[in-house]
């Protein structure tokens, strides 16, 4: 039996994707459309590393490529989640549907 | 490593990545939802340990989980029902299968008699109370119809099978959590899978009879709760029947709850309200004939001529199928009936007609779906983001596969930890840094952002208010004055919007009564919003800050602008 290769891990990235794609679609929840991204932003981390783990394993830049990812989506959800808190005091709900409109 | 072994963890791992990534969707708990998406961020780091990226999979979970942690941290301070104990209640209380944890399932609609047990050979026309529920068997009816409780077609009563009147010469078998589930055999319980037991005989008949206060038609013979709704028990006063409904005369309902009906005084079980006499007509419970009716996905009883929230969920009233209503007044109590139906799960029991067109829970497919999503937080759309899901996955699976990648059959050399450290630190550190700060930035500002609104700590007669826009009384006379229809307080030169609603404002009417009477009384208004005029204090709408006694505005302040609107956060 072989080891796993490449193809295990980008299907799994690739299922990944899909969930955080119908999650964004379909939430109303700002935090939980936030969090769908998060499982995007992994899923795109999970298949850059499989890549270079079976195509470039000597070259060490993307995993410090990967690891300015993780930073990024840190950076994401904590912005993300002061524009949530503050939409929340504002407007009393984090629903994305009630906040359609700027102006208050 | 074994190359089984590498197989099982990439599986396994990978399997609890997507499991709970798509837990995440569809929990209905954002609490949940939190921990599941941790669950996928730890599994992923294991893959990457797989993947001989280790200081990638110390980061995730340092970054990414405790991330995680500090927004649940959040939503337990924000959320009203951070860890779902709301939703889930009213999942136990609607019988909804699936697991406890990811909680959004639709009931599947069973098929008419698709599981029935023995054959019950049609009993020969008993005379008197013969017909029952399948699932309640203490409702007992002189013809056929439906159950009160759940909406399923009676059947004829077996000669044994009342539980109240006739001790079992059989052995009978029932859930020690659902004591209304009786079996001739052992077996689950229907409800809640719990193994059934022997009954014990029904020996106390003759003794205090505990009735719930919603659902009158519960009757047992000792303490315990409501397997409808979880309330305590209480005895029944002289073990009347339930099913004498006052068809005229005078009932008892709630103001805020009509269909809240009692024959006597009381209080209301929703919100504790003394209960008020109302003539009822003939037929109070007689659905209208036209019109449409509206009911709550969650609360069939709830039923409204116009659309609305449900006084018990909050959720939106959707137009009720016509097979929904609670069993059409004939043999209903003389409180609203619950129709909310028991479920009878996998080993359900004559399932006939009605309970198989309406699906698992009484309701139909519709409502169920409905309550789906909007238990699981989801929009009406959530099917074709699934879709789109999906399609997404689809594709992005089949690019990666079909594409010849040339594959490397080396591994990482050397240290690949030290050598990604190396880097990060000679190269990349600055870019690292720079949203490392961003993270703080973030935090701080959510931290900032949540806090109250901090209060200016100029005193109120120090800092009379900026007044551009306060010609309550100085201008009054002069020119147009607009002002909001909705919100007489603001006022405003000329045109533009109400800045509480938004309303346009529209001309004042000449010599308005609230110009006139601020020059006399005390008047409060914000520091940051003079045209927040009040006559007592308070807050100021706008910002919360507040009001402060303005005295006696006078009109040179009016035309002295300040250069600046400092102070503003």
């Amino acid at each position: 039996m072989t080891p796993p290769g490449l193809v295990p891990y980008l299907l799994i990235g690739a299922l990944l994707f899909g969930i955080g794609v119908a999650g964004v679609l379909s939430q109303r929840n700002a935090l939980m459309i936030l969090m769908s991204v998060e499982i995007i932003l992994n899923a795109a981390l999970l298949t850059l590393i499989a890549f270079w783990r079976f195509v470039a394993p000597a070259n060490y830049d993307a995993q410090v490529f990967a690891i300015i990812i993780v930073t990024i989506g840190a950076v994401e959800m904590a912005a993300g989640l002061g524009l949530v808190l503050l939409v929340f005091r504002q407007r009393g709900s984090s629903n994305v549907d009630e906040t359609s409109e700027l102006k208050d | 490593m074994n190359e089984f072994i590498a197989w099982a963890l990439v599986a396994a791992l990978g399997g609890i990545a997507v499991w709970a990534a798509a837990g995440m969707l569809v929990t209905m708990s954002m609490y949940r939802a939190g921990l599941a998406l941790m669950t996928s961020f730890i599994a992923l780091a294991g893959l990457f340990v797989l993947l001989d990226a280790d200081l990638l999979a110390a980061i995730q979970v340092m970054m990414n989980v405790g991330g995680m942690m500090v927004m649940m941290l959040f939503m337990v301070m924000f959320m009203l029902d951070p860890g779902g104990e709301m939703m889930w209640d009213m999942k136990r209380k609607m019988h909804l299968p699936g697991p406890g944890a990811f909680s959004m399932s639709m009931p599947p609609p069973l098929p008419p008699d698709a599981q029935a047990p023995a054959p019950r050979p049609a009993a020969p026309a008993p005379a008197a109370h013969s017909w029952t529920c399948p699932m309640h068997p203490e409702i007992r009816r002189d013809g056929p119809g439906q159950c009160p409780l759940c909406g399923m077609d009676l059947v004829p009563a077996e000669a044994d099978a009342p539980p109240v009147t006739a001790p079992a010469t059989v052995a009978v078998y029932t859930c020690p959590m659902h004591p209304e589930i009786r079996r001739d055999q052992p077996g689950p319980c229907p409800l809640c899978g719990m193994d059934l037991v022997p009954a014990a005989t029904d020996t106390a008949a003759t003794g205090t009879v505990y009735t719930c206060p919603m659902h009158p038609e519960i009757r047992r013979d000792g303490p315990g709760p409501c397997p409808l709704c979880g309330m305590d028990l209480v005895p029944a006063e002289a073990a009347a029947p339930p099913a004498t409904a006052p068809a005229t005369g005078t009932v008892y309902t709630c103001p805020m709850h009509p269909e809240i009906r009692r024959d006597g005084p009381g209080q209301c079980p929703l919100c504790g309200m003394d209960l008020v006499p109302v003539e009822v007509e003939a037929a109070p419970e007689t659905p209208p004939a036209t019109g449409t009716i509206y009911t709550c996905p969650m609360h069939p009883e709830i039923r409204r001529d116009g659309l609305g929230q449900c006084p018990l969920c909050g959720m939106d009233l959707v137009p009720a199928e016509a097979d929904v209503p609670p069993a059409s007044g004939k043999d209903t109590g003389a409180h609203s009936t619950h129709a909310m139906a028991k479920p009878t799960g996998r080993t359900a029991v004559a399932y006939t007609g009605h309970a198989a067109a309406t699906g698992h829970t009484g309701l139909t497919p519709r409502q169920n779906y409905v309550m789906m999503v909007d238990m699981a937080m989801s929009t009406a759309q959530l099917p074709w983001a699934l879709v789109l899901g999906a399609a997404s996955a689809l594709a992005l699976g089949l690019l990666v596969w079909i594409t010849p990648w040339p594959l490397a059959t080396i591994a990482p050399p050397g240290d690949a930890t030290s050598a990604v450290g190396e880097l990060l630190l000679s190269r990349y550190m600055i870019g690292f840094e720079g949203a490392a700060f961003l993270i703080l930035a973030g935090i701080v500002g959510a931290v900032i952002f949540g806090l109250p609104v901090a209060r200016p700590s100029a005193p109120p007669s120090v800092a009379p208010p900026p007044a551009q826009a306060v010609p309550i009384p100085a201008t009054a006379g002069a020119g147009a004055v607009y002002t909001c229809p909705m919100h007489p307080e603001i006022r405003r030169d000329g045109p533009g919007q109400c800045p509480l609603c938004g309303m346009d404002l529209v001309p004042a009417e000449a010599a308005p009564a609230p110009a006139t009477a601020r020059t006399t009384a005390t008047v409060y208004t914000c520091p940051m919003h003079p045209e927040i005029r009040r006559d007592d204090p308070g807050q100021c709408p706008i910002c919360g800050m507040d009001l402060v006694p303005e005295e006696a505005t006078p009109p040179a302040a009016v035309v002295a602008d300040p250069p600046n609107h400092g102070g503003h956060l």
